[in-house]
């Protein structure tokens, strides 16, 4: 039975996934909350398998709310569920910790999927964020492809990335084109996101916490 | 000529002056030559005068002294203006040995003026003890006396000659004034003037408060420029009113912008996603059976409502996207990203690149949609006229200021035709792209420039390098409003 804690503002979305968590098998709400800093008081208190946190929140974003879950490194595992489908709130999220991202107007199944895959522990990105261009094989990154990818999608900038590998800039720039290449990414984003999807790297490799 | 009125009027009025001092000159020259020769004429008859008398009294006059004839004679000619005072001339008369032999009034003292007895052929001047100058001329009488006529130079000249002489001073002095005055009069008048002129060229209105343009001897000149002066401060300060306004303007916009898109998205979007999840669990209540028309109702419904938020959500974006919450770094990459697809197999495929090398966490809400909008404008601008395939996004800080950069690999623009130009001016002439750029640097604070290939003489762009565009402002303060 995976727990869940539901946090959005907005009372209908919210109940409206009430109503339909309670119907599904397998799964529990724990508690609902309208804003980041009662969720996160709720977590603490409650120690829910799954957080599902809307980003858009007052006092504290849900994103927010995944960075403290990642710092306390609490166990709970968290699921930003957003109506908007920005590049940039999915790297913010998995870089804050996020298991898993998903679209509001996601259809059932895939929410069913999203809660159990992430519950688990393991990465969930809506197919729908704009990504799906290459499929089947992907060429194999080398190490230092792998090494300059996992650096940039911490949000490192370039001379950065550079000066952690020792390398120059223009070689930094040179490996995340060839990366780009091979996975058929657009830019740094995509290629980060593609990356996460096909587990070419891990999530856990993204995370800030370090730095 | 009627361009150079005061350097004719000066030629003018110097050239007079110049000819009547000459003329005047000329005029004493003569008259002094003239008097020269009366005066010789005059003391040559006064001896004749004497000797004929002499003459025609017998020319005795051998033992005469003080008596008749002699006083007789110096009588008869006395009406003459050199006898009629003793400083003025005389009339003696010297026996061959120097002796006086009879004298006009008080014409002794002359006799130093007596050189011997040869007589004078002409009139000649002559200059006694006391420093006076006289015409002189001796003549023998009958009797062996000689006869020494002399008049006084010094006496009967002077008055006129120093009236002369008076005339001729006070004509230089004139010639002298009038060009210190047309000096003066180009000095303070004619130069200033040009000066304020040159000034006046070079007055960018509206963009400097304060126009100093003279300062000096002529109250009339300072009166001018100080209308001048209050005029380019009124057109500043409209200047200014106008730019405050646009940012006002600019501001209430992204305002309302805002406004309506969270109205938007916590009102319309989260019904429509609401009302989505409520269909679908409808769908999992109905039927099973895919062709009963509940079922078939509820895909509908589903479809139209998902359709509507999807609209809903695109404006949302459209109006004040909500990713600039997550910060300058990663609205930058989101926008990056969106105008790399934005630009993908429409043109030729764009690499849009973000480079933050400078502290921009703490930025404000304000100032990432300032840098976006700006970003978005440039890279717009970059593609459509510049035909770019590559585009970079720097910031960097640059002292006590933030740089930020977009720089691109088109084929540039002539940047030079429009350095300095009013970026007003540019909305009106069709350029609205840089004017709203010009706007959001505006709200930074900051100040512009771009640096294109095309320019010439520009060491920092070379052709074929496309065009940059360079915002220079000050990083937000800590406590700036959200």
């Amino acid at each position: 039975m995976v727990r869940i804690l539901l946090a959005d503002d907005h009372p209908l979305t919210r109940s409206g996934l009430a109503a339909w968590i309670a119907k599904e098998e397998g799964m529990q709400l724990v508690a609902e909350t309208e804003d980041g800093e009662s969720a996160w008081s709720a977590i603490l208190e409650l120690r829910p398998d799954l957080a599902m946190l809307d980003i858009e929140m007052p006092d504290c974003s849900g994103i927010d709310v995944a960075a403290r879950v990642l710092k306390r490194g609490l166990a709970t595992n968290v699921l930003i569920l957003t109506a908007y489908s920005a590049h940039q709130y999915v790297m913010a999220s998995v870089r804050a910790g996020a298991k898993g991202f998903i679209l509001k107007s996601a259809p059932l199944a895939q929410l069913r999927k999203a809660i159990f895959q992430t519950a688990a522990g393991d990465f969930y990105l809506d197919p729908s964020v704009s990504l799906a261009r290459t499929e089947g094989d992907v060429e194999q990154l080398s190490e230092r492809e792998l090494e300059v990818l996992v650096l940039a999608g911490q949000g490192l900038p370039g001379h950065e990335v550079a000066r952690l590998l020792s390398i120059t800039e223009r070689t930094v720039a040179a490996h995340l084109t060839s990366v780009y290449g091979k996975l058929g990414a657009k830019n740094k984003t995509e290629a980060i996101l593609l990356a996460l999807k096909r587990g070419v790297i891990l999530l856990d490799q993204l995370h800030l916490i370090d730095r | 000529m009627k361009k150079h009125l005061l350097l004719l009027l000066m030629a003018v009025v110097t050239l007079f002056t110049a000819g009547n001092f000459f003329v005047s000159l000329h005029a004493f020259r003569a008259q002094e030559s003239a008097m020269d020769s009366m005066m010789r004429s005059y003391v040559l008859d006064l001896a004749e005068n004497f000797s004929t008398t002499a003459a025609f009294t017998g020319g005795r006059g051998q033992a005469q002294r003080h008596g008749t004839p002699g006083m007789m004679r110096f009588r008869m000619l006395s009406a003459d203006p050199a006898l009629q005072s003793p400083d003025a001339g005389g009339i003696l008369v010297v026996s061959k040995e120097g002796r006086i032999v009879s004298a006009s009034p008080g014409a002794e003292r002359l006799l130093p003026l007596w050189k011997g007895s040869a007589p004078d052929a002409a009139p000649r001047e002559a200059v006694d003890a006391k420093g006076e100058s006289y015409y002189v001329v001796v003549r023998s009488l009958d009797g062996g006396n000689f006869i020494l006529a002399a008049v006084s130079r010094t006496y009967l000249l002077a008055p006129l000659t120093g009236v002369w002489k008076t005339w001729i001073l006070s004509a230089m002095g004139t010639s002298a004034a009038v060009l210190v005055g047309m000096f003066l009069l180009w000095y303070w008048l004619a130069v200033p003037l040009r000066w304020i002129a040159e000034k006046l060229e070079n007055v960018r209105w509206g963009k400097e408060r304060s126009v100093r343009l003279y300062t000096g001897p002529l109250a009339e000149l300072e009166a001018l420029s100080s209308v001048i002066e209050r005029l380019a401060t009124e057109s500043f300060e409209k200047e200014e009113l106008k730019k405050r306004y646009v940012t006002d303007l600019v501001q209430a916009q992204e305002a309302t912008r805002g406004q309506l898109a969270r109205e938007l998205h916590d009102g319309a979007l989260q019904s429509a996603v609401a009302a989505v999840k409520r269909i679908q669990l409808a769908k999992q209540s109905a039927p099973s059976d895919a062709d009963s028309p509940l079922r078939t109702h509820l895909d509908t419904a589903e479809e139209v409502v998902q359709t509507a938020e999807g609209e809903i959500r695109s404006y949302c974006e459209a109006l004040s996207p909500s990713w600039v919450r997550l910060g300058l770094s990663s609205a930058l990459e989101e926008i990056a990203g969106r105008l790399a697809q934005a630009y993908e197999g429409v043109e030729t495929d764009v690499d849009i690149g973000v480079e933050i090398e400078a502290e921009a966490a703490a930025f404000p809400e304000e100032h990432v949609l300032a840098l976006v909008r700006i970003f978005q404008e440039a890279a717009s601008n970059s593609v459509r006229h510049g035909g770019a395939r590559f585009i970079q996004a720097e910031l960097r800080r640059e002292g006590d200021l933030l740089r930020f950069s977009v720089e691109d690999d088109g084929s540039g623009f002539d940047a030079d035709a429009y350095a300095g130009t009013d970026f007003e001016e540019l909305r009106t002439s069709g350029h609205r792209g840089l004017a709203n750029i010009n706007e959001r640097v505006r709200l930074l604070r900051g100040t512009m420039r771009i640096v294109s290939s095309r320019d010439s003489g520009e060491d920092e762009a070379r052709p074929g390098e496309g065009c940059r565009l360079e915002i220079l402002f000050p990083p937000p303060s800590p406590g700036e409003r959200r």
